[in-house]
């Protein structure tokens, strides 16, 4: 029971079908403003921002905020598909690969009014190249330095050559921000919020309570955004969401449980928008445990899964089943997996095969997160049809985060992974990198053919090559048997119906350019 | 004199109790397997990333360390600073108490309007019809469980009818009324059970007492006797109950507060725990420690004030 | 002010049910004249006594009540009929798992019974214990353990039980173990206070004329005479010990997701509610009341009781 397409070129339509409206919204977007846009559009969302500055904030809750207050020289499009240009309105690179110069919009002001200057973006970059602490700097790693010969170029050095480069560009931290502002209002401050070029600008927050953004006055599109103000309410409490948006409290809910989706289809006011993420969950076997060292063992356990019923159990049809560790959005996403279906018959076989019998799993689940732990009872229900016996562990959160560095601690860890940028190279680091989480909670070390793989893969700049060459590794993934892949599930939103525009990218990011409301 | 000495001395017990306290939470939380390093940083941990935040957030001083610079902040009154919300844990803890305490304040009044009638009534009619149910509905309230009475009133009153918010605090003292109704009740359910069945009681032996029978003889009315004896006698023992149900509602409310999405300081302690914010848990402890020692010794005053009888300074504990 | 020292020295346990841990308050005997059978005297006790055996009872003999009881988890879960409403079938509905959430609160009771019994009984034989050596001896052992016990009372109940299973990890033992520690200081104030007023009676002064070892007043001639309040509090302290760790199960912090546990189901039909289905919240509750009615009454009755011995 699909709900909707999980396609990225076929997202749009098919969301706008579900609606029942007339394609709007996203690239497909007309251009027209409404007759009489609703002035304020309030979002109810679970839990507040904690920080707004892009080089020391953690956590989606902030950094989906980002596009809509700052600009960088280059943005994912809207569907994730592909790069395009954002301030920039050109660029060269030279023949090394390593030194990009991009041409910049002339005449940029900043929402305060102020002009966008050759100080501006090097401090920007500068700042976030030498924030070594920052969460982000992994994307921003490769730059060496940047240099400004004037207000309308930005001349990028990169120390190697690398085919992630344009896709590490789109982060948030390297999105254009006053360096005026910054320095008269201190680091501390800065948490508070930050001028940048985006459509709107922070206008009031109450922590805790709710962040008002309001339109940028000296926004460089004519016209828009379509609506003055945006407000984002902390409702924490996903019934209190669902009934605020039922009583036309807020315009759009974010982060709902599938059941409530599933509920709010019944509502003619409603449009249930279940947005293509890159959410991707699946199950990590550890490989140094002696029960599960045998490839053998592995595979039996990925034949009694059944992925699609986690789909329609957990998520109500919402998401789909899932065949790789990388979402189908992902332009490097391969098609040919076999997703795990069930297949109790050659998975007793394979164990039998093995020598194994009265298999005892214990599986890490995260305290208080309601999807791992179903993911973890629902696989107990699958296991035991071939006499496999699965035990959840579950533990407090943070005991979790550091229980599951430790490989002696479980057997299985539900694992999941959402992209922060269009490019697979910051994923395939945590899991090439063993230093990084131990090969993704596997303790598996990637043999030297996947390691060479993943490291032309790097820097091919041949996008049908590079997507060969992922293929490759996730075959690989497949054949070693060291994850599950589980479900890809959607950002769950609502939206009152005569919302149009909204945008969340694949990758989280909102854009709310033409979001509005007719009144 | 001699009660001034007690108070005094009650005070300066205190004292150590309280620096024991923060020095347990100060240790409890090191034992807390991982940091708020690990916590705030999710699903995806670079190990660089970490270690970097490690250091910045002076995780990694000694406990020694930790400890010193924890007390001499503390005596210059500098309760830390929240990683998490970049705010001063006193101004977080000042924010969120206000909630609390609107909650607690709320459910005492709840309690007072709902328990002081029954309770008289089942008093007066002791052994009667009315009597035997209230007596019930106060076993009810102590036997059911407050966050399934807190779910079951969502899902009556406020989920499907929108009569009450489900959840958070609203934007201005009218809302914020509205959205403490159903957690204040919540809150005051158990509290009315214990108190019903104190004033029950404590009317049942008033009325038994021999004042009230000598009053009768005298040919007072009822009334006078029932306002003018009853009632006060049997009020002033279920005002230091009250007192002593502040206590129970302040631990109440980490339950609560999670139910209703209260942004009090329950709410907060527990979020503090789980994201491993060690100044932030070290103020609310100290705050509620705080409080409950203040409210131990005001009882124990009213107490000694009420009944003379009570030997101050004797055997108490 | 004869009534009013009465009314303050009322019974601890009978003041103080509810929530918070008791006051120390002193418990003067009341006496009455004339003894009519236990069970006339207390129809409570009846009553809670009928509903307390039968809870045993079910807990005893789950599959009795529900036939599925026993069975293990994965034999409970049935995808084909996930999120049913109560009917005939299925009498409290089935859960998001397809689990008849009526088999699971039967299945449930012995393992909350154990929990509330556990986590009495170690804190009643210590707590009790610590009660009597520092009514009887006092001094600066009683003022050191008082102290102990001051900082004990002074953190919420809650807050503390949270912090404990925190650090050592969740999982039935563990909680047990969180509420070993949290629960101990009623026990020791009601017996403290109570051996206050016991060593200077006649009897202990008599038994110490006659050289009678300290060992032997203490547990011969004073405890018997002061138990019974530790014993009518415990009766409504496994109710709420059960609601405790039933809450430490609704913030995630008992017992795992597939362990069948009357707070864990509560908490986990939380997500369901707003979709309408109310009744994974809402059903193992009625248990639970019935559960603490028994047990508050059996308390009730047990108090009346011992309060009217001579």
């Amino acid at each position: 029971m699909d709900k909707f397409m999980l396609n990225r070129r076929g997202f749009l339509a098919g969301a706008a079908a579900l609606s029942g409206l007339a394609a709007f919204g996203g690239l497909a977007a007309p251009q027209f403003a409404l007759a009489a846009p609703q002035e304020k559009i309030v979002i109810g969302r679970p839990v507040d921002s904690d920080d707004l500055d892009p080089v020391t904030c953690l956590g989606n809750i902030n950094i989906f905020i980002f596009n809509l207050i700052i600009d960088g020289l280059v943005k994912t499009s809207n569907d994730g598909s592909e790069i395009e240009l954002n301030l920039a309105t050109g660029y060269e690179v030279d023949e090394s690969g390593t030194v990009w110069t991009f041409h910049v919009q002339e005449g940029l002001v900043f929402s305060d009014g102020s002009p966008v200057t050759a100080e501006d973006w090097e401090w920007t970059f500068t700042r976030a190249i030498e924030s070594e602490d920052s969460n982000w700097h992994m994307c921003v790693e490769n730059i060496d330095h940047v240099e400004c010969p004037d207000d309308t170029t930005v001349i990028i050095y990169c120390k190697e050559e690398a085919a992630s480069t344009l896709a590490n560009l789109c982060i948030f931290t390297l999105g254009v921000q006053s360096k005026a502002y910054f320095e008269k209002v201190g680091a501390d401050e800065y948490h508070n919020g930050i001028i940048g070029t985006g459509p709107y600008m922070v206008k009031e927050w109450k922590r805790g309570e709710y962040l008002t953004l309001a339109a940028n006055p000296n926004y460089r599109v004519e016209g828009q955004p379509y609506t003055k103000e945006v407000e984002f309410k902390i409702v924490s409490d996903d019934s209190a969401r669902v009934i605020q948006l039922q009583g036309n409290d807020i315009d759009i809910a974010t982060d709902l449980p599938f059941a409530t989706l599933m509920q709010l289809e019944n509502d003619p006011n409603i449009t249930v928008q279940p947005d293509p993420s890159t959410m991707v969950y699946w199950i990590s076997i550890n490989t140094t445990r002696e029960k599960l060292m045998d490839r053998k063992v592995r595979e039996a356990l990925y034949l009694a899964t059944n992925s699609q019923e986690f789909v329609d159990t957990i998520a109500f049809g919402y998401a789909t089943a899932a065949s790789s560790v990388f979402a189908p959005t992902s332009e490097f996403y391969y098609g040919g997996l076999d997703q795990p279906s069930g297949d109790i018959e050659a998975a007793k076989k394979l164990l039998e095969e093995a020598g194994v019998s009265n298999l005892e799993l214990s599986i890490l689940i995260r305290g208080g997160n309601e999807t791992h732990k179903a993911i973890g009872m629902i696989l107990m229900k699958q296991w035991a049809e071939i006499g496999v016996t699965v035990k959840l562990d579950e533990r407090e959160a943070t005991s979790y985060q550091k229980d599951r560095k430790d490989l002696t601690q479980y057997d299985l860890i539900v694992s999941g992974w959402s992209d922060d940028i269009q490019d697979p190279s910051e994923f395939m680091q945590f899991i090439f990198d063993f230093n990084v989480n131990s090969g993704y909670y596997s303790g598996y070390h990637q043999p030297e053919e996947m390691q060479a793989l993943n490291a032309q893969a790097q820097i091919e700049l041949d996008n049908e090559v590079r997507k060969d060459l992922y293929a490759q590794i996730q075959q690989g993934f497949r054949d070693e048997g060291i994850y599950i892949p589980i479900m890809v599930t959607p950002w769950c939103n609502a939206l009152q119906s005569g919302v149009t525009g909204w945008v969340q990218t694949p990758l989280g990011n909102y854009r709310f350019e033409e979001l509005a409301r007719e009144a | 004199m001699e009660t001034f000495k007690y108070i005094l001395r009650r005070v300066l017990q205190m004292i150590p109790v309280f620096i024991v306290s923060l020095i347990v939470i100060f240790l409890m939380m090191r034992l807390l397997p991982g940091d708020a390093a690990l916590a705030t940083l999710g699903e995806k941990v670079d190990p660089k990333v970490y270690e970097a935040l490690k250091e910045n957030m002076g995780l990694n001083a000694s406990l020694w360390d930790q400890f010193t610079i924890y007390a001499s902040n503390l005596l210059q009154g500098d309760l830390g600073s929240s990683y998490k919300y970049k705010m001063p844990v006193a101004e977080l803890i000042g924010s969120r108490m206000v909630v609390t305490l609107c909650l607690a304040l709320t459910a005492a009044i709840i309690t007072i309007i709902v328990a002081l009638p029954l309770g008289y009534l089942a008093g007066v009619k002791k052994d009667k019809l009315p009597d035997v149910l209230v007596r019930l509905f106060a076993l009810v309230g102590l036997a059911a469980p407050s966050f399934w009475v807190g779910l079951v009133l969502l899902i009556t009153l406020a989920v499907g009818t929108g009569l009450f918010p489900t959840s958070g605090w609203g934007k201005d003292w009218g809302e914020h009324l509205w959205a403490l109704l159903l957690p204040g009740f919540t809150l005051a359910f158990a509290s009315i059970a214990v108190v019903i069945r104190n004033v029950r009681n404590n009317v049942v032996d008033v009325r038994n007492a021999d004042y009230v029978d000598f009053g009768r003889s005298k040919g007072l009315s009822s009334w006078v006797i029932s306002t003018g004896y009853v009632l006060r006698n049997a009020l002033i023992p279920t005002a230091t109950l009250l007192a002593l149900r502040i206590i129970g509602m302040l631990s109440g409310s980490v339950i609560i507060e999670n139910i209703f999405g209260l942004p009090g300081i329950g709410a907060l302690l527990v979020e503090a725990v789980t994201g491993r914010e060690y100044a932030t848990v070290q103020g609310c402890v100290m705050v509620f420690v705080a409080i409950t020692l203040i409210v131990n010794l005001l009882t124990d005053i009213l107490y000694s004030v009420l009944d003379h009888r009570i030997q101050l300074g004797g055997d108490r504990a | 002010m004869t009534s009013l020292e009465l009314k303050l020295g009322a019974d601890p346990a009978k003041e103080n049910e509810g929530l918070d841990k008791p006051k120390k308050k002193k418990t003067p005997k009341i006496t009455k004249s004339g003894k009519p059978s236990v069970w006339r005297r207390s129809p409570s006790l009846l009553v809670g006594a009928i509903m307390v055996v039968f809870i045993f009872f079910v807990a005893a003999f789950p599959t009795l009540f529900a036939e599925n009881a026993e069975k293990p988890m994965t034999a409970l879960m049935d995808f084909t009929a996930m999120l049913k409403p109560p009917t005939a079938e299925h009498w409290f509905g089935t859960d998001n798992y397809g689990r008849d959430i009526y088999t699971m609160v039967i299945g449930a009771t012995r393992l909350d019974l154990l929990i509330g019994l556990g986590s009495v009984a170690l804190p009643f034989v210590v707590g009790s214990f610590l009660g009597l050596i520092c009514g009887y001896y006092g001094g600066k052992l009683d003022s050191i353990i008082m102290r102990i016990l001051d900082v004990f009372v002074a953190f919420p109940f809650m807050v503390l039980a949270i912090a404990i299973v925190a650090i050592i990890g969740n999982g039935i033992m563990n909680l047990l173990i969180a509420m070993w520690i949290v629960s101990w200081p009623p026990y020791t104030r009601l017996v403290r206070s109570e051996v206050l007023v016991a060593k200077n009676s006649e009897y202990v002064q008599a038994a110490k004329t006659l050289g009678y070892s300290d060992i032997t007043i203490i547990f011969r001639h004073i405890l018997p005479n002061v138990i019974s309040s530790s014993v009518v509090y415990a009766a409504s302290d496994v109710v709420m010990c059960i609601m405790t760790a039933a809450s430490m199960s609704f913030l995630g912090l008992g017992v795992d997701a597939a362990t069948l546990e009357w707070g864990s189901i509560i908490s986990s039909g939380k997500t369901y509610i707003m979709g309408g289905y109310w009744w994974i919240s809402t059903m193992p509750g009625l248990i639970m009341i019935f559960v603490g009615l028994g047990f508050s009454l059996f308390g009730d009755g047990l108090n009346d009781l011992l309060r009217t011995k001579d």
